[in-house]
């Protein structure tokens, strides 16, 4: 039960930068073990000629040989500094330590209440290193925008679009943009969207817009007519050429990994406009003429979507 | 950078917005922009005989009347179904006769419910009279929607027409070309 709170202050003081480890010899050897993989020498006695290696004990976050020399780097990262604070020879060396004037080796904070170790631990709360700096501002650094694979490619089929082939883009977790080529029987088109993922996981719920359009298409072919000047003869120019295109919005949900293969199924409605660019014209028995020149259909229908998507 | 997905998904909202501009959620529409009906050629007797064919609107003397019915379609007449329709242009188009006989036209239709004319399109004589023979009578329309003169998909119009005896002695025949623009919505909570 001891350990925990050895190891919560360990884990303040690497997050804080600040040496006062030293303070507490007893509790800061078990913390040492726990904060980390201390390295070994650093848990080893030092020799008794530690002190010419004094300026191993330069404030490098990641250098173990600043914990040989007994003393307390005051970085982080050497939490193994504290540890062998009972044995003499570090004291000693610790001592000396202290007594030289290079203040990158006053760091005899094992030494217990030595004044001049407490000095030492005064100066380098004074100026704190480079390295404590760094590590107080690892924790601060901003989780990337992106941790799932950016490039993907998905096929999927539904209304308005009847099958498309996508290429996906992540540029953040959340968001993705999709486009590629579209094939709704009548014509070829091209469609893209953006897709918005707030979770995800192995179910993952979207939010999606998309927009497409077909290419001009001559939808006379599949108009079959009698060919003697039936009604669907009298509308044949009317299909001469078809614009088409729609918008949509879906709520969704993906099933699988959001890093590698996964299914989707989106719901929701799309706006489809449809407009004949052409003149119809019927006569009736009486002899009125009427004709119909560029209609255009406009709707909101239900979208629905199916489909899968891979994640490289 | 960071806002650039934002903004395609704004920008895609946006054209969506744009898109269905005018129309109400949840609904469908057609729009025609031009529906022409051309009427077979009729007899305008310069001195009907009918009582109907007598002028109700237009009160000057050698005046004469016909009446037409344009079906535009009784699908228009559905429960659920608003329709905009707009006459956009009318004229006659003589098949006998010199149109220049023609000193005054107007156009009204009826009012189903109410039982009133409604005036839709007018012509005037220009001052002075062309010189030469004129074989249409082009009519300044309203442009107001004719949708509630609809019974059952059918506009009843009347055109009443003011001849000059010295161009048209005898009367004239003539088709009637109108031209309309419509909108027709099908709201689905409606239906």
């Amino acid at each position: 039960m001891r350990r925990l709170p050895a190891a919560a202050a360990a884990a303040l003081i690497a997050l804080l930068g600040t040496p006062v480890r030293a303070e507490d010899p007893a509790s800061s050897a078990p913390a040492a073990t726990d904060a980390g993989p201390a390295p070994a020498p650093a848990a080893t006695p030092a020799p008794a000629d530690a002190a010419p290696a004094s300026p191993a004990a330069t404030p490098a976050p990641d250098a173990p040989a600043a914990a040989a020399d007994a003393t307390a780097a005051p970085a982080p990262d050497a939490p193994a500094a504290g540890a062998p604070a009972p044995d003499p020879a570090a004291a000693t060396a610790a001592e000396a330590a202290a007594a030289a004037p290079d203040p990158a080796g006053a760091g005899s904070l094992a030494a217990g209440p030595d004044p001049a170790a407490a000095g030492s631990v005064a100066a380098q709360v004074a100026a704190p290193d480079p390295g404590a700096a760094a590590s107080i501002a690892a924790p601060a650094e901003r989780k990337p925008w992106r941790t799932l694979p950016l490039i993907g490619v998905s096929l999927g089929a539904g209304f308005p679009d009847l099958a498309n082939l996508n290429l996906v883009v992540r540029p953040l977790d959340w968001v993705r943009l999709y486009g590629g080529p579209s094939w709704a029987y009548l014509s070829w088109g091209l469609q893209g969207g953006v897709v918005l993922s707030p979770i995800n996981w192995y179910v993952t719920p979207t939010l999606s817009f998309q927009a497409g359009m077909l290419f001009s298409t001559n939808a006379t072919r599949f108009v079959k007519g009698d060919g003697g000047g039936g009604k669907a003869e009298e509308f044949k120019p009317l299909l001469q050429r078809l614009d088409y295109h729609y918008y949509a919005g879906d709520l969704g949900l993906e099933f699988g990994s959001p890093r590698g293969f996964n299914f989707f199924l989106r719901f929701g409605l799309c706006f489809v406009v449809a407009k004949a660019n052409g003149t119809a014209t019927h006569v009736d028995d009486n002899g009125t003429a009427m004709s119909i020149s560029d209609p255009r259909v406009s709707a909101w229908l239900p979208s629905v979507k199916l489909g899968f998507q891979y994640w490289f | 950078m960071r806002h650039a997905p934002l903004a395609a998904a704004a920008a895609l909202l946006l054209a969506a917005g744009l898109a269905a501009c005018g129309q109400p959620f949840l609904s469908a529409r057609i729009e025609v922009p031009r529906i022409r009906i051309v009427q077979p050629p009729t007899e305008f007797p310069a001195l009907p005989v009918d009582p109907n064919l007598v002028c109700a609107i237009v009160q000057t003397p050698g005046c004469t009347a016909q009446t037409f019915s344009f079906d535009i379609g009784s699908e228009l007449d559905q429960k659920g179904v608003t329709t905009d329709l707009r006459l956009t242009a009318l004229s006659l188009h003589f098949t006998r006769g010199d149109a220049r006989g023609v000193r005054l036209a107007e156009v009204a239709l009826l009012d189903p419910q109410a039982g009133t004319t409604t005036l839709v399109a007018r012509y005037a004589r220009p001052v002075p009279v062309p010189a030469g023979r004129m074989t249409d009578v082009v009519m300044t329309t309203s442009g107001a929607d004719l949708s509630p003169f609809l019974r059952s998909g059918t506009l009843d119009a009347r055109v009443e027409v003011a001849l000059d005896p010295v161009y048209l002695p005898t009367g004239f025949a003539a088709s009637v070309d109108a031209t309309f623009s419509a909108k027709v919505t099908v709201d689905y909570r409606e239906l």
